[in-house]
């Protein structure tokens, strides 16, 4: 009983954050493109990012991430530590980017619920299957 | 760039691959091989720019054209993944026995939502993975090619992801008897 709830509990999260995830991305579009733009002008994307750039919202989780590294000068993955893409946001600071953590957060929490009720499904069937 | 070009052509893994394949030349001078001067070079991007060197444009056009393929065949794949559901849950709601059409839709939609969730997640990650895949076989990952091998990655963990989701969301619901 208690699996069936903490089942449907993940479930209810994973859904309700992939539809908050759609909801920040279509109410930020606009600002969303803007930014990749701004940051095009001035550097390259590395590779993935300069695909998944290109991929609209099916890009947007990795791109927020490389977004929220380069502000808080974190290392991103695949961009060199001394990259002059770390300094984009010296220049750009008066500019609202709460929704880009929003963005990443609402993804990543809905990734890693989906991950976790299809490992707790997989868990079911194998022990039904070889510990009936 | 021309000397980090010559450095992934005389790769020994790519060596052979790249010969045949991509059909390059094992040349020592890069710019050489591909009969270009400094001053040419220099020429046309200081005056046209980056995207004005002869078929660099036409690579990164074509890069972007195939994101913008892949960007639409995704939403057409979601479309059509939301179209099986539907009639799913539609046959249960006019044959069905009653309370069949409420637990078909609970089913039907939520794995809908969490394998189009997972296939999304899974897909950035297997861009990294596509990538770091052909870095290791010693394939260009700059520019087109960095493109091509994230959205391989992509693509391939995206599917993967979304069957496995599938599969575990339907296991745990016949456990738990929803």
């Amino acid at each position: 009983m208690t699996i069936k709830f903490l089942g449907i509990f993940i479930i209810g999260l994973c859904l309700a954050s992939f539809l908050l995830s759609i909801l920040i991305y279509a109410y930020n579009r606009k600002k969303y493109y803007t930014l990749l733009e701004d940051f095009q002008k001035r550097h390259v994307f590395p590779a993935p990012y300069s695909f998944h750039c290109l991929v609209g919202f099916f890009g947007a989780a990795p791109m927020s991430y490389f977004f929220m590294g380069i502000m808080k000068k974190k290392k991103v993955f695949f961009l060199n530590r001394d990259s002059s893409a770390y300094d984009f946001f010296d220049d750009n600071k008066g500019k609202s980017i709460g929704w880009i953590s929003a963005l990443y957060y609402a993804h990543i929490t809905s990734f890693i619920c989906g991950v976790l009720i299809a490992l707790l499904g997989a868990a079911l069937e194998l022990k039904a299957r070889f510990f009936p | 760039m021309l000397n980090q070009l010559k450095e992934l052509v005389n790769k020994p893994v790519l060596k052979n691959l790249s010969r045949y394949t991509i059909k390059f030349q094992q040349y020592v001078n890069m710019k050489r091989a591909l009969n270009l001067s400094s001053r040419s070079i220099v020429h046309e991007w200081s005056t046209v720019g980056l995207g004005g060197i002869p078929g660099y444009s036409t690579y990164v056009g074509n890069a972007t054209k195939a994101a913008r393929f892949l960007k639409m065949g995704g939403y057409v794949g979601i479309a059509f993944s939301f179209a099986g559901p539907t009639n799913d849950v539609m046959k249960a709601c006019t044959v069905g026995r009653e309370g069949e059409c409420s637990r078909s839709a609970f089913r039907e939609y939520s794995k809908f939502g969490l394998s189009t969730a997972a296939g999304i997640g899974a897909g950035a990650a297997g861009s990294a993975i596509g990538l770091g895949f052909c870095t290791a076989i010693g394939i260009a990952t700059a520019g087109v090619g960095g493109v091509a091998c994230a959205a391989v990655g992509s693509v391939a963990a995206g599917y993967a992801a979304g069957e496995f989701m599938n599969w575990g969301v339907d296991a745990f619901y016949n456990h738990m008897g929803l």
